[in-house]
């Protein structure tokens, strides 16, 4: 009896040291940790879609519809963006043209926001060709801006251009700063 | 007046391209620019990363198209990319990329390697970039597609020798201020639209040319000197991509808001060709500032203030662990309405705005001096267009083997404005970077 007695005793000492004991305390975590880092370099990026536009028919020699549409650029370093000055710019069917002027604008300034200057309607062919037109200036730490491309189409001269379903690209590049 | 039929114009939702595939959430691309050095006759190589961000569960599979174009940079700085942009410098028929159309998951990224094989005979520096366009080709449809595209850098140094940028001045003009009728009786009439205020300010403009076979970084000093002698007023340049690649011509230009006194003088621009080494580009020419226009200039012109140039924040913080790499940044806004040039450096924690060390101990915690190697600037230096705003980038590296505890170093940056001598301001902005260094888990 006595020695059964020493054996149990001796199992109750040893059980509390078994981190496995149904019996005993659950075990103190033991946090195991690691460093992550990361180095982040010079990115660029369109995100999102463009909406759709819908240009109102012209009917009138004086009509000047127009349109825009917007999309995110992101950016963390200063950038650049150049459009195409081609014919494919401008509006078209067969060999009638319609007078096609392209606009940008930014949701910041370039000073106090991530951004640039607001280009007017401009030309197709000589659209974001002006020094500093098209630049974006990256703000710390905003590095999203807005962009917004506007559309004006109106008729060119005096004279009734072609009944016809007009057609154009506009390609916008962005580029390093 | 013949009625007009209608024409339906419509502008459909961008990015388009291939038939397979919708468009998507955002085509993200890295680096913007990259340097590959190889021996004539030899390879290169290099990688782009291109990711397929998602930003929501409603992003889709893009497709991306990814080749190698020609691109030149006008004397404005502007790009253009395309074949009709070849020229005798392009590195695009030395350049191969392991994929040319692919398809990324939202989420997935994709490495494309390029390589470059030099032609043996080539010398100097060649470029071409690598045009990453969403959604592939573009399908003709009605209304206007807007097709958008990003463009990385690919520059080319076929190290066969040392190079000695060289530059030359090829164009160089002045333009007065100018008034309005009002104001001058005598001017002509101003064009449609107005005089601005950049207008009634004195304006030169230069056109440096790289003559050499590598690329270099220009900066430009325009001098007036009174009766050929006497320097009375300096003016930096400005260009808005001052990096020049050889045989391309740059235009730079200066503004002067100070009125000058009546006199003849002489501009004499120089330019230095990049590092110290390399050489300068002079030129000369002549200007009269009439007594009337004088006279005029100092009633009606604005008088340029060192007060103009705003910097923010007015300190950086930062708080690292050890083997962290991370980038702060300062703000240089020139309010004003001539040119400004900024030289950055980095000085010592204890150095005050008058350029002497702070006295008495700094506020806040004491801190060490943080190694120069733990910060670089870029850029270093930079010239101000009036009205412009430029970030100056602080990347800070600190070591795997750095010590917990605060640190801090200051940015320092000298400037320059345009003015006249013993007028200008030697404007100096102090800005200190505080870094907290902790332990390391």
């Amino acid at each position: 009896m006595k020695r059964l007695m020493f054996i149990v005793f001796m199992a109750a000492l040893l059980v509390p040291l078994s981190s496995r004991s149904a019996f005993g305390a659950i075990p103190p975590a033991d946090p195991a940790t690691c460093a992550i880092s990361c180095s982040v370099v010079e990115i660029m990026e369109w995100a999102g879609d463009f909406s759709a536009i819908t240009l109102v028919d012209i009917t009138s020699l004086t009509d000047q519809p127009t349109g825009s549409a917007a999309r995110n650029l992101i950016t963390n370093g200063n950038c650049s963006i150049a459009a195409d000055n081609t014919a494919t710019a401008q509006l078209s069917a067969a060999a009638a043209t319609l007078t096609t002027d392209y606009g940008l604008a930014f949701d910041g300034d370039g000073i106090t926001d991530t951004g640039g200057t607001t280009v007017s309607y401009t030309d197709y062919s000589t659209f974001l060709t002006v020094v500093g037109e098209g630049d974006v200036t990256h703000v710390s730490p905003n590095g999203v801006v807005q962009v917004t491309l506007s559309v004006r189409a109106s008729v060119s001269g005096s004279s009734a251009p072609d009944q016809a379903s007009y057609s154009a690209t506009q390609t916008l590049t962005a580029t390093w700063g | 007046m013949h009625s007009l039929s209608r024409i339906a114009l419509a502008l459909v939702p961008l990015l388009h391209l291939l038939t397979a595939v919708e468009a998507a959430a955002g085509i993200a691309v890295s680096p913007l620019q990259q340097r590959v050095v190889v021996k004539p006759g030899r390879s290169g190589e290099f990688s782009l990363t291109i990711r397929n961000v998602r930003r929501s569960p409603q992003d889709r599979r893009q497709a991306v198209k990814v080749e190698v174009v020609d691109f030149a940079v006008s004397s404005d700085g502007k790009l253009s990319f395309g074949e009709e942009m070849a020229h005798s410098r392009s590195a695009v028929a030395w350049i191969t990329l392991d994929a040319d159309e692919f398809v990324l998951d939202p989420g997935k990224a994709r490495t494309v390697g390029g390589k470059v094989r030099a032609a043996v005979n080539g010398d100097g520096d060649y470029w071409a970039a690598v045009m990453v366009t969403p959604g592939g080709t573009s399908r003709p449809g009605p209304g206007v597609q807007v097709v958008v595209r990003m463009a990385s850098g690919v520059f080319v140094h076929v190290a066969r020798r040392n190079y000695t940028e060289r530059g030359s001045v090829i164009a160089q003009e002045v333009i007065l201020p100018q008034f309005t009728a009002q104001q001058n009786p005598a001017a002509e009439p101003q064009n449609e639209g107005g005089a601005d205020e950049l207008n009634q300010a004195l304006r030169i403009r230069a056109e440096l040319k790289n003559e050499g076979l590598v690329a270099f970084v220009a900066s430009g000093t325009a001098s007036l000197l009174l009766d050929g002698r006497k320097r009375v007023a300096s003016v930096p340049l400005h260009a808005s991509r001052s990096r020049i690649l050889p045989g391309d011509v740059r235009r730079f230009e200066g503004v002067l808001a100070t009125p000058l006194p009546a006199g003849d003088y002489t501009v004499g621009l120089v330019f230095q060709c990049g590092s110290q080494e390399g050489r300068k580009a002079v030129n000369r020419s002549e200007l009269n500032i009439s007594a009337d226009l004088a006279r005029l200039w100092s009633q009606m012109g604005t008088v340029q203030a060192s007060a103009g140039l705003h910097v923010e924040p007015e300190t950086i913080e930062r708080e690292l662990v050890p083997g962290r790499f991370t980038t702060g940044s300062v703000s240089v806004t020139n309010r004003g309405l001539g040119t400004v040039r900024i030289r950055c450096r980095l000085e010592a924690a204890e150095f005050d705005s008058d350029g002497s060390g702070a006295e008495g101990a700094p506020e806040g915690p004491f801190r060490l001096l943080a190694p120069r190697d733990w910060l670089a600037l870029n850029p270093t230096e930079f010239t101000l267009a009036p009205r412009t705003q430029r970030s100056v980038l602080c990347h800070l590296n600190v070591p795997r083997d750095a010590r917990p505890g605060n640190y801090s170093r200051s940015i320092v940056m000298e400037t320059e404005s345009a003015g006249l001598d013993g007028q200008q301001d030697a404007d100096l902005r102090v800005v200190p970077v505080h870094i907290t260094v902790e332990e390391r888990m």
